[in-house]
């Protein structure tokens, strides 16, 4: 293991291919995250159709690095204007803000973009100690187990993306099966739903489908609402000496640094709890552990450096179940999941005792992608922050262009555009009613291997592969789910409890 | 007569379609149809449970939800702000010109194609809706077709979609269309 991890590394960094894709990926996210309305979803789903003809570690490589840099310039604008960019950077909003107005902007911008690289790396680091700690508990997986992680990864992400949405949650994780099953039929090759229409017998195209539940349902609200993230002026007292003394505080608060990553990146492994509840329970964490709480909401620089590490370091976390049980960790990891099918990346047993090479390129990617994220940023976070001026219904026509062609270039068929806009209007009424979307790309993507496990399944047990013993623990853990679901659900006159995730 | 939420239309429409998906499945081999009954049938099941939900739930309980979430948050009742909900009757018109915009683009890509369509909505996109000014409008549509042009045509020798409509025209004008 130690020669393929190594190996790894040296064929990532030895790629001059490779580091100049992973130097663009780096720019475009670090460029994307700081820009109103576009998140990391949407960033994956744009960029999913240029990574077409990439061979799949280059492809896959491109877009981790990509998804896991966005946060690290997402916080910008929490701490120069007070306006957190998403769920994830509300908490660093809390001290960073702070810090700005005391004339200190630059040091909570040092700290915390070291920070978040900093947890990027332990996340990967984590990941990368737990491999041949679940190796053994992944390769005891058989089809029957995988058709039911398929089920409960829906009810799970579901349940904990929306708590008390979890019945729209299901029925839109439904809807996503739904639709895989669109297409030739695997075993009798019936075109089902499909008719004549040669287009729909491959299923639907899944670029497509991500690019209408996520891209266009965004663009047309943040049109509908229109403005800038900031109104607000610019810190004219930035330096690059507080800078530097932002950055050193991160090796000077090591202890909640590693604390915090470990933290964020156990919370990334588990399904649906995003990075908002990594970054708000550390940021609790820090108050907790510091012996003078009462500096906290005031300019602590440990209530940014806290968040920060967090929400990056369960980038790492996620990748674990995303790679090796096909379910993704975070909404961001449920589109990438989607991009790696279509590389051809089979989520799996496989990635432990056939692709763990790709495993660890990945690992290193994100260690790698990181540092050449804080690097840039370090450097360029002053000018960066201008994007947050821009109007976001400027963006708007483009990133339609973007859309429409990424659609179109995804399988060179124009029928695809009409499906877009039959599934755009369905993703918008799933944002407008506040219905959660990422259950629909697990349910997508899930599907298909959904099917092929349980007719696999179904051959070699019957009907009593449900009485297998891991079987019935995963039923058991589903059952467990919907019960407890339901029970807070409908518990009379108690506050909702519902984790405060961004899916 | 209690009038519906954006919702509970929405379960309606996905009822509708669970309902027609599952009742075409009706017409497939066992083994095809047994997915989507797998499927479709809790599918149902759980948009009829939700239609449930939403029916019996008493109005006005959305808005004592959103106080005890603020208030379980700390935030002092007499601070929790009374903000305009995202969407509703004051967003209808933006989202509405928003759809006529994106389904006449994809509609004009159709027939007309992507070199055509591309600048023609920029144009009228930036110069209506962000408000810039005709120079920058026209600046901007140009360099973007432009770009797309040596991007996907040259650089990536991808042939975009001509549109039904403009190879027609171009033979008849004595073009070689491919």
């Amino acid at each position: 293991m130690i020669d393929t991890m190594f190996a790894a590394l040296y064929g990532l960094v030895s790629s001059p291919h490779i580091m100049g894709l992973m130097l663009i990926a780096v720019i475009f996210g670090l460029l994307v995250g700081v820009t109103p309305g576009i998140g990391g979803k949407l960033s994956i789903a744009m960029a999913i159709p240029f990574v077409y003809g990439m061979d799949k570690v280059s492809g896959a490589v491109f877009l981790l690095t990509m998804h896991a840099v966005n946060g690290t310039s997402g916080q910008i604008s929490s701490i120069m204007f007070g306006i957190p960019g998403d769920g994830d950077d509300a908490a660093t909003t809390l001290d960073g803000y702070p810090l700005a107005k005391q004339g200190q902007a630059a040091r909570a911008l040092g700290a915390s973009i070291t920070a978040s690289g900093v947890g990027g790396i332990i996340g990967a680091i984590v990941f990368a100690i737990m491999i041949p700690v679940l190796e053994p508990v992944i390769l005891m997986f058989s089809p029957a187990e995988f058709f039911l992680i398929a089920l409960l990864g829906i009810s799970f992400i579901a349940f904990l993306s929306s708590g008390k949405k979890i019945v729209k949650g299901l029925i839109v994780g439904f809807y996503g099966l739904m639709l895989s099953t669109i297409g030739m039929d695997p075993i009798t090759g019936t075109p089902r739903y499909a008719g004549d229409m040669l287009f729909l017998w491959d299923g639907v195209s899944l670029v497509t489908a991500v690019l209408a539940l996520f891209a266009v349902p965004e663009m047309i609200a943040l049109s509908t609402k229109g403005g800038a993230i900031s109104a607000v002026p610019m810190d004219k007292g930035f330096n690059y000496q507080q800078l530097l003394s932002g950055v050193m505080d991160v090796p000077r608060h090591w202890w909640l640094v590693l604390r915090t990553s470990v933290i964020g990146a156990v919370i990334g492994m588990i399904p649906g709890l995003g990075g908002s509840t990594a970054a708000w329970l550390c940021y609790g964490h820090a108050v907790q552990s510091s012996k003078t709480p009462e500096r906290f909401g005031k300019g602590a620089i440990e209530g940014v450096i806290a968040p920060e590490t967090a929400s990056n370091g369960k980038e790492g976390g996620s990748l674990l179940p995303t790679l090796f049980f096909g379910i993704p960790g975070s909404s961001g990891m449920a589109v990438l999941l989607g991009a790696f099918l279509i590389l051809g990346i089979q989520p799996g047993a496989t990635m432990v005792t056939q692709h763990l090479d790709l495993v660890w390129t990945l690992i290193w990617a994100l260690v790698v992608g990181n540092l050449i994220a804080v690097g840039i940023l370090l450097v360029v976070c002053r000018w960066v922050a201008v994007l947050t001026f821009v109007n976001g219904r400027y963006l708007v026509p483009f990133i339609l262009v973007f859309v429409s062609l990424g659609c179109f270039v995804s399988d060179y068929q124009w029928q695809n555009l009409i499906i877009l806009v039959l599934f755009s209007a369905i993703g918008y009424g799933f944002l407008r009613a506040g219905w959660p979307r990422s259950p629909f790309v697990i349910g997508l993507v899930l599907g298909g291997k959904a099917e092929a496990s349980l007719n696999q399944a179904l051959q070699l047990w019957g009907y009593s592969f449900f009485l297998r013993p891991i079987s019935l623990v995963l039923i058991a853990m589903i059952v467990g789910l919907m019960v407890y679901a339901f029970y807070r659900n409908f518990r009379p006159h108690r506050a909702n409890s519902s984790v405060g995730v961004n899916l | 007569m209690k009038q519906l939420s954006f919702s509970t239309w929405l379960t309606f429409v996905m009822l509708a379609i669970f309902g027609t998906m599952v009742a075409m499945a009706t017409q497939f081999p066992p083994n095809a149809r047994f997915m989507p009954f797998v499927v479709g049938i809790p599918g149902i099941a759980l948009c009829l449970l939700q239609l449930g939900m939403d029916l019996l739930r008493a109005p006005g309980n959305q808005l004592a939800e959103n106080f005890q979430a603020a208030s379980k948050a700390g935030v002092p009742a007499n601070l929790v702000p009374e903000e305009e909900p995202e969407f509703g009757p004051h967003t209808v018109s933006g989202e509405l010109t928003m759809w006529a915009y994106f389904v006449g683009f994809i509609a004009a890509v159709l027939v007309f194609g992507f070199y055509i369509s591309v600048p023609v909505m920029l144009l009228s996109f930036l110069r209506r809706q962000a408000e810039a000014s005709w120079k920058f409008a026209l600046f901007l549509a140009v360099t973007a077709t432009v770009v797309l042009y040596l991007m996907f045509g040259v650089l990536l020798r991808v042939q975009l979609f001509h549109g039904f409509l403009t190879p027609i025209v171009l033979r008849a004008l004595g073009f070689e269309v491919s």
